[in-house]
């Protein structure tokens, strides 16, 4: 290796300084006194008092807390069918030689990411609407007028029904991500598949999934992450209704902090999020690399 | 020459990072939240915060006079500097929450009802009875009961602003003539008879808008509760005296909810749509009636089609058989406060926040919003009705007759507040039953209870 | 043998049906997919050319005549001008340090060893769990006790710190796509470490620099909490904030919602169809050469 590659070691430290201080102020910081506060009751003001692990104690008792955070892994689950999952199927099909005008649905299909989450929650908070809905308009004129329905109201579906907006946001971006993933793919791998009669279906999943791997794990990370801290669409649509049936931890532990006054105990939940989300994540990679492990033996 | 384009390359990030950081020549209002300075001797400054906007004044009275005391201020004290910040409802909570927990409020600020205690609790707001004192005319000049939620044990800690019920009813009186309702029915039969026969019409009795969770509470169950307990229940759960949720007069009041639901007098969507679409369902004839506060009879009179507007008359619940409440009653009383920096101390600022208070809240300003159809905690005595639309009049008259029983979420800990507004949407929605919401509430009453 | 061959070509016939089938399929999948993407969105464009009325007596009609007062109304109740500004300033410089920072750190980390590497990776990769809405107040007052709240800079702070993690992972694997080659020849012809870095890759990973500048202007543009809680002085406000209006009217003017969300949308699309083609050419291009 030539010295092009071997810095000195000042100088790898002045080029990441910038953006791990930025970083470690903004990110950390705060993290580091949630973590604090969270061993304190605090309603407010300077006005603390320790209370040890009691926070956390609470929070294993909290029921409304672990109802949230059931509805996050649905969430996630339902994430990584619909955003991931969808994606990776319309990349696979973006890439085959029989559909056309790729670039406007690849352009298309992007744009709702680009929209603020308050702007999609609005448009699909009316898409839902009983009255002026565009879901119901639909159901009507296809004649299935007996499924017509003030969808936010149902209490059962209510999670699936304010995940779909969330695909519908984010798998134009997880589209792109695969095409990229996929696109590493070597075109002669496709090709000698092809030759041996590897087509469609059994080309996907015998070729293009192990292949895609890294970008499918890189994917449904990313999944796990954002639906584990979802906050903006729920609190616009449903505000957590109803009842608390849509609930979901960010919202629960923000409205403890902004509505009950409980920083430390919000505090805790903040802190909780983080741990419950890496554990899930951990428990995830462990998962595929075990399979990684035993696939290995069998070939 | 490595080293050279390493700096260069690196300045170019670093320099946006330095440049925010050591930037703080910037001009800034930073000397403007300075905490019971009464500027020096120079200019006084007064940092106000409040979630009135100027794009609604003309539409919503308090916006409009509040907004007016603010000019009418600046213009008779021209040294006396105003940085004002105007946010949002939903804004500003999330706002004066981070603030208030920072220890960082501006000097004026809006406090709602149901986050007096806390602040008291925390030092953040200024007690005012001495200053108020100081101006005897002005303070008696609130309408009895307004000062009342923003109290506490005798200490003044918030000037209201608006007062008057959260609980009317807007109907629609051609509607109930075409089933042979000449006015609102006056007893729970007869309303349960107009629902079916609004029912038959493909029209829904009430539209009910509870995405907020709070309308139901504020705008039904207060004024509901009061109908079969009377005021001594609701001193009872106040004083901890023994009455409990449980008991048959608050479940009977849900269960009224309730029954209205089942039967589908309401609109569907009852738990999802906001109290905008709420009304919007009345204007577009979906609904025959809807139940809120004062603040929409403007919102009737300014946005409702012609037909509907002139249709719109106002009533409240009926009594209920063995009830001991007033059928007249309506749950009422000022909602949300002015309240002041806790860290000013007396001087020549706090008597220029004072005076901005009177400008805000006091005589002129309570004059300009009952002209504009709102209902001013200040009493405005006489003043100008010939504007006044006859929705808006008689709202305000339907306010000043009405006995103010409590709004219950400006008056119970919010533990049980959140708990009932929770477990309400469910009773609307069929999934637990009024019993399950009551027993909920008691356990969180006696959660609260038990704390010492 | 004739029979044979019928059969052949029958079969190659049924083949070729099922193919066009298939094919007809696929096209027909991905056109209700992106239609679904638009339509709602073509849906609020001409509704909100409606009245009310009209819009409730039938919400998928054509507006009869097209009113344009609610856009009037609505450009009147927001300064959209300085909101605008506002908003381009700070996400153009936090985008510039964004990509800056995101080019080095990437570049060292898929280039280059030093100690604490993978820990500076995951604790980069940390910064995805964050809930954001659950740290305002400790945000808050690290603003306020650093006394960098309130600024035209306030902003880009968060900004930067919060949309790096990924970034930088899209350039890591990117730079690794990169033969070493490259560096290694440049190293012959006597360029310094920094000197490569600048003048040879950073141009080289232009397309995945794009990206991750297209990508962030969007969260940056439509970022709202820290925008509200740490700005006090309202000629700061950004293009979010403003749109606050929306829920303060106190009628839902459902036309004129959709007036002002258009508004706010607008900027936003028009930055995204003209760079539209190069951010899928960036992440594609990232990608080949892998």
């Amino acid at each position: 290796m030539g010295k092009a590659l071997r810095p000195s070691g000042w100088l790898v430290l002045l080029y990441l300084l910038p953006g791990l201080a930025i970083y470690s102020f903004v990110v950390l910081v705060p993290i580091l006194s949630a973590f604090r506060y969270s061993f304190f009751s605090w309603t407010g003001r300077p006005k603390k008092s320790y209370i040890g692990l009691d926070n956390y104690a609470e929070i294993l008792r909290d029921e409304v807390f672990w109802h949230a955070f059931w509805n996050n892994v649905i969430m996630t689950a339902y994430g990584l069918i619909g955003q991931v999952g969808l994606a990776f199927v319309f990349a696979l099909f973006l890439m085959s030689k029989a559909v056309r005008w790729k670039g406007f649905h690849r352009t298309i299909s992007f744009f709702p990411s680009t929209m603020a989450p308050i702007i999609i929650a609005f448009l699909w908070t009316l898409i839902y609407n009983y009255n002026y809905g565009l879901f119901n308009e639909f159901l009507r004129i296809v004649g299935l007028e007996r499924w017509v329905q003030s969808w936010l109201d149902l209490s059962g579906p209510i999670v699936l029904l304010v995940s779909i907006p969330l695909s519908w946001q984010n798998i134009g971006f997880y589209t792109l991500l695969m095409l990229a993933g996929l696109a590493a793919i070597n075109k002669e791998v496709l090709e000698v598949a092809e030759l041996d009669g590897a087509t469609g279906f059994r080309k996907a999943w015998y070729v293009m999934i192990p292949l895609a791997k890294p970008t499918l794990i890189v994917s449904s990370l990313l999944c796990i992450a954002n639906n584990m801290r979802g906050f903006e669409h729920i609190y616009a649509m449903t505000g957590g209704g109803p009842g608390n049936a849509s609930s979901v931890m960010a919202l629960y532990a923000y409205e403890t902090s902004f509505l009950r006054f409980r920083y430390g105990y919000g505090s805790a939940l903040a802190i909780m999020i983080m741990a419950l989300t890496l554990l899930i994540i951990l428990i995830g990679t462990a998962l595929l690399q075990r399979r990684r492990g035993a696939e290995g033996v069998e070939h | 020459m490595g080293k050279r384009s390493a700096v260069l390359g690196l300045s170019t990030a670093a320099a946006l990072l330095l440049s925010a950081c050591s930037n703080e020549t910037a001009p800034t209002n930073e000397a403007a939240s300075g905490e019971g300075e009464a500027g020096g001797g120079g200019k006084i400054s007064i940092t106000l915060m409040h979630r009135y906007q100027a794009s609604n004044i003309g539409k919503s009275p308090e916006d409009t006079a509040v907004l007016d005391g603010v000019e009418r201020f600046k213009k008779d004290f021209p040294d006396v500097e105003i940085v004002e910040e105007q946010l949002q409802n939903e804004d500003y909570a999330i706002k004066a929450q981070a603030l208030a927990a920072a220890d960082d409020m501006p000097d004026v600020f809006i406090v709602p009802g149901s986050w007096m205690t806390n602040f008291v609790d925390n030092e953040i707001v200024l007690q005012l009875n001495e200053e108020l004192d100081k101006r005897p005319e002005w303070r008696d000049g609130y309408r009895a009961g307004t000062l009342d939620a923003g109290t506490r044990e005798g200490k003044v800690f918030g000037i209201p602003i608006a007062a008057g019920p959260t609980h009317l009813i807007y109907y629609n009186a051609d509607l109930f003539a075409d089933i042979g309702y000449d006015q609102f029915p006056a007893t729970w039969d007869e309303v349960m008879d107009a629902g079916r026969k609004l029912a038959d019409k493909g029209v829904n009795l009430f539209s009910y808008g509870d995405k907020s969770k709070g309308y139901a509470m504020s705008s039904w169950i207060s004024a509901l509760t009061d109908r079969h307990t009377g005021p001594e229940w609701t001193a009872s759960i106040l004083s901890g005296g023994g009455a409990a949720f449980t008991d048959p007069g608050f479940v009977n009041a849900i269960s009224i909810m309730s029954d209205l639901s089942k039967a589908g007098y309401l609109n569907k969507d009852m738990n999802s749509v906001d109290g905008d679409t709420m009304v919007s369902y009345y204007f577009e004839g979906r609904s025959a009636a809807f139940v809120s506060g004062i603040w929409s009879a403007m919102n009737v009179v300014n946005n409702a089609p012609e037909a509907v507007r002139e249709a719109t008359k106002v009533a409240v619940f009926p009594g209920v058989e063995d009830g001991k409440g007033d059928p007249l009653a309506s749950s009422g009383g000022a909602g949300v406060y002015y309240s002041v920096h806790a860290g000013i101390a007396p001087g020549p600022k706090l008597d220029a926040i004072m005076t901005l208070l009177e400008y805000m809240t006091g005589s002129q300003s309570a004059k300009l919003m009952a002209e504009v159809g709102g209902f001013p905690a200040y009493d405005p005595g006489e003043f100008d009705t010939t504007k006044l639309h006859p929705v808006a009049r008689a709202a305000y008259e339907a306010s000043a007759a009405a006995d103010a029983t409590k709004i219950f979420d400006l008056w119970f800990d919010a533990s049980i507040v959140e708990v009932i507004n929770t477990e309400i949407q469910g009773v609307m929605s069929g999934s637990k039953t009024p019993a399950q919401l009551a027993e909920a509430a008691q356990q969180a009453y006696e959660t609260f209870l038990a704390k010492p | 043998m004739e029979q044979a061959m019928d059969m052949a070509a029958a079969e190659r016939g049924s083949a070729n049906l099922a193919r066009l089938i298939k094919k007809l399929l696929l096209n027909v999948i991905m056109m209700l997919f992106s239609a679904s993407c638009i339509f709602p969105l073509i849906w609020i464009g001409y509704s909100s050319l409606k009245t009310q009325s009209e819009f409730s007596n039938s919400i998928i009609s054509l507006p009869q005549k097209l009113h344009f007062s609610n856009y009037a109304e609505a450009i009147k109740l927001t300064n959209m001008l300085q909101l605008s500004w506002n908003s381009a300033r700070v996400t153009a410089v936090s985008v510039l340090a964004i990509v800056l920072i995101a080019f080095a750190t990437g570049y060292l980390i898929a280039r280059v060893r030093f100690k604490g590497k993978r820990l500076m990776v995951v604790y980069y990769l940390f910064g995805l769990l964050v809930p954001i809405h659950a740290l305002l107040v400790p945000v808050y007052l690290l603003f306020k006790e650093s006394g960098l709240a309130d600024q035209w800079y306030t902003l880009i702070i968060p900004y930067v710190a919060f949309n790096l993690s990924m970034p930088i992972l899209l350039v890591a694997s990117y730079i690794t796509g990169i033969p070493k080659e490259i560096e290694e020849a440049a190293a012959i012809d006597g360029l310094g470490f920094s000197r490569t870095m600048f003048t040879i890759i950073l141009p080289m990973a232009a397309p995945v620099l794009t990206t991750v500048a297209i990508l962030q202007f969007f969260s940056c543009w439509n970022e709202f909490s820290f925008a509200l809680v740490l700005l006090k002085d309202e000629a700061l406000r950004t293009v979010p904030l403003g749109m606050s209006y929306f829920k303060s009217q106190h009628s839902t003017n459902y036309p004129q919602l959709m007036a002002g969300m258009v508004l706010s949308i607008l900027p936003v699309a028009v930055v995204y169809f003209a760079f539209s083609s190069r951010i899928v050419a960036g992440v594609m291009a990232g990608a080949v050469k892998g």
